[in-house]
């Protein structure tokens, strides 16, 4: 049963590639998903995640370390001096540092955050896909995301007309 | 005579360090039973094709959905332009973002000047602080009525009192039953 004390608490995450993550239960907890899960009793102190591998699950906790809140983890002393917005900012600096990956680990990450329902990582990843998309000609958004263009000529042509207002 | 072509060709080699050493690892090959693969990793040739052609990354559809829903409208109509895949993501989502809230910044449409063509309309998008101009279909939208705008709609009355319902982002449009 999971209370209200249980911030030291370990939980085991496994990957389904056999490796194993030692995290704190408010660092877990930070993924609604297992939230639930620990919620409703239904977590051992291990628990499978499926379809996320070792590198990604790695870079999620990562993220949750960072993020979860400071009452109870390691730096609390920290948190009492440091004014909030200066903590903001830092995170802030730490996210776009930590989201400096390529496009192959951003999917898998933006993937593990909805699956475990990570807001913030969601968020954080979304949006940085949404910036290679915003202002941009089709041109750019395809080698920015080499995403194919699987159309015809001519299929090209009648979208870009139909739609022409949107390429001026 | 054959001496003669080993002397060119040891002179070739000479000039040619890298022919040399794959002469002597095929060579070797030979002596020591090795396979080609074992081969290319110590002369250091470049990964076999196989791998160069890994697939590229691609989001699953409702991944690229809730993505999309954060996108302003030039962007997403751009989006939803990019490839085939992005197209039916696009496509489903127009009618998903009507029923839920619409998450993005709505857009300004007003009359152009006449010299724009009578069929013109400019769509201001807040978002990008920039104009876009449509081009709707007949009758001219200069002769028309607005009557007001639902889900992304507009109502207009042509001349004749006859009622359209016209979509300014896709350019659809759907004539009413006439009222004469």
């Amino acid at each position: 049963m999971a209370t209200r004390e249980a911030g030291k608490k370990m939980i085991m995450l496994k990957s389904p590639d056999g490796m194993e993550f030692e995290v704190e239960e408010a660092v877990a907890m930070e993924s609604q998903t297992i939230r639930k899960m620990i919620e409703d009793d239904c977590a051992d102190t291990a628990i499978l995640i499926p379809n996320i591998n070792s590198k990604i699950l790695s870079r999620v906790i990562e993220y949750c370390n960072k993020h979860v809140p400071t009452t109870g983890a390691t730096g609390a002393a920290a948190s009492d001096t440091v004014a909030p917005a200066a903590l903001a900012e830092d995170l802030k600096i730490w996210d776009a540092e930590f989201i400096k990956v390529n496009r192959a680990t951003r999917f898998d990450l933006i993937q593990a955050a909805s699956y475990l329902n990570i807001k913030g990582l969601l968020d954080l990843t979304s949006q940085t896909t949404i910036d290679t998309i915003s202002d941009n000609s089709l041109e750019e958004i395809r080698s920015f995301l080499s995403t194919k263009n699987d159309y015809l000529p001519e299929e090209e042509q009648t979208i870009r007309r139909e739609n022409q207002w949107a390429f001026q | 005579m054959e001496a003669c072509i080993v002397i060119r060709s040891l002179r070739h080699l000479a000039r040619h360090p890298t022919s040399l050493c794959s002469l002597i690892f095929r060579a070797l090959a030979d002596l020591m039973g090795l396979s080609p693969s074992v081969l290319s990793k110590f002369r250091g040739d470049p990964p076999p094709m196989e791998n160069m052609l890994e697939p590229e990354p691609e989001l699953p559809p409702d991944m690229l959905s809730s993505i999309f829903a954060l996108l302003e409208v030039p962007d997403l109509v751009r989006a939803g332009s990019v490839c085939s895949s992005w197209r039916s993501v696009y496509t489903a989502l127009r009618s998903q973002l009507l029923k839920h809230k619409q998450r993005q910044t709505p857009c300004l449409l007003y009359h152009t000047s006449e010299s724009a063509g009578e069929n013109a309309a400019c769509l201001y998008s807040l978002a990008e602080k920039r104009a876009y101009k449509l081009t709707l279909p007949d009758p001219p939208i200069h002769s028309r009525y607005l009557i007001g705008s639902s889900h992304g709609w507009l109502i207009t009355s042509d001349e004749r009192s006859e009622l359209h319902l016209v979509n300014p982002i896709t350019g659809e449009q759907i004539v009413l039953p006439s009222v004469n």
